[in-house]
């Protein structure tokens, strides 16, 4: 194949928020600090992959906290993105979620968003990745 | 670093900011459709073009590159066995790594991949993966967590971090830590792509 990796600088976007922070909103909204968001901007509409991650927790046990993300600024719903139901209160977990979003305008925002089931929800070392293609 | 490229929904690749269908030479200039193209080193990597080999006219670029034509060699490196830590500051299991070394040629972000299972021997303690990113420390924030919530519960997970202009070579290596007692780990999984 005629064209490797050196070939390519795609538009690969990465914006982390390391401060935890907490909601006790049971729809999707933003923390004290919003985000984190990523700008994507390839010129064309086009499909782009998004990957969260968070350290996410609940005030009490079997209680949902969700991450999700607004893709191009569309309201979030909780089956794009990680969720954590801890066994015990305030028991965190970090896992990883990839999104398709398809079809988006150039530029296109991209936000992270936070909900939980009930009680208080911790979200630490927050990130969303991003590129075009 | 090159002009940017991006893949339409149609899996071509074509200039951002430039001439639909220009390919790029190695000393960065973007080349239009019909003007020729120089050599890349090495006979140019094909970048003349799908029908060159380091001369001739862009103008077949306008039909973009496909899939079959791209290798962005991305690399993948497994350590299965389950080995354990009782540091509280990142560091390495006995078989170090996963580590993946990404030799694209020229500087250029990545993306990396952890996953692993992970299990703390004691409830309510924390095992925390992450990726030393060019030789840089370790830090939180790269890799998931897992707070057991009773002991040698398994949790696996994978995380996306961003390497930012890494020099072509660059190795990039899992770390683990804990914030007590006995995590182990297990399936560890490293996968890197240069973009």
């Amino acid at each position: 194949m005629p064209y490797t990796s050196r070939d390519f600088d795609l538009d690969l976007e990465q914006v982390n928020v390391s401060t935890s922070e907490t909601t006790t909103s049971t729809s999707f909204t933003d923390l004290l600090t919003a985000g984190p968001a990523i700008t994507i901007t390839s010129g064309v509409t086009q499909d782009h992959l998004l990957w969260l991650g968070a350290w996410i927790r609940n005030s009490n046990a079997n209680i949902f906290s969700f991450m999700s993300v607004a893709i191009g600024g569309v309201a979030a719903v909780n089956t794009n993105g990680p969720c954590v139901e801890g066994f015990a209160a305030d028991n965190e977990l970090g896992p990883g979620w990839l999104v398709h979003a398809p079809s988006q305008a150039s530029p296109a925002i991209h936000t992270a968003k936070y909900a939980v089931e009930a009680n208080t929800g911790g979200f630490q070392h927050r990130r969303i990745t991003g590129v075009a293609c | 670093m090159y002009d940017r490229l991006y893949i339409p929904p149609t899996n071509t690749i074509v200039v951002k900011g430039g001439v639909r269908g220009s390919i790029l030479t190695p000393a960065g200039r973007g080349l239009g459709p019909g003007q020729p193209s120089s050599p890349g080193p090495g006979g140019g990597k094909g970048k003349a073009g799908k029908g060159g080999a380091g001369s001739g006219s862009q103008g077949a670029q306008d039909q973009g590159i496909t899939s079959d034509e791209v290798d962005f060699n991305i690399s993948e490196v497994s350590v299965l066995s389950a080995q354990t830590t009782t540091s509280t500051s990142f560091t390495d299991l006995a078989t170090v790594g996963p580590a993946v070394t990404l030799s694209s040629g020229v500087t250029q972000n990545c993306l990396l991949w952890p996953e692993c299972s992970q299990e703390n021997s004691n409830a309510g303690v924390h095992t925390v993966i992450s990726v030393a990113i060019g030789g840089a420390a370790a830090a939180d924030g790269d890799g998931p967590i897992c707070q057991d919530p009773s002991a040698n519960r398994e949790f696996g997970a994978f995380w996306t971090s961003m390497g930012a202009n890494q020099t072509s070579g660059a190795t990039h290596t899992m770390k683990y830590r804990v914030s007590g007692n006995t995590g182990q780990f297990n399936r560890r999984y490293l996968i890197a792509v240069a973009l």
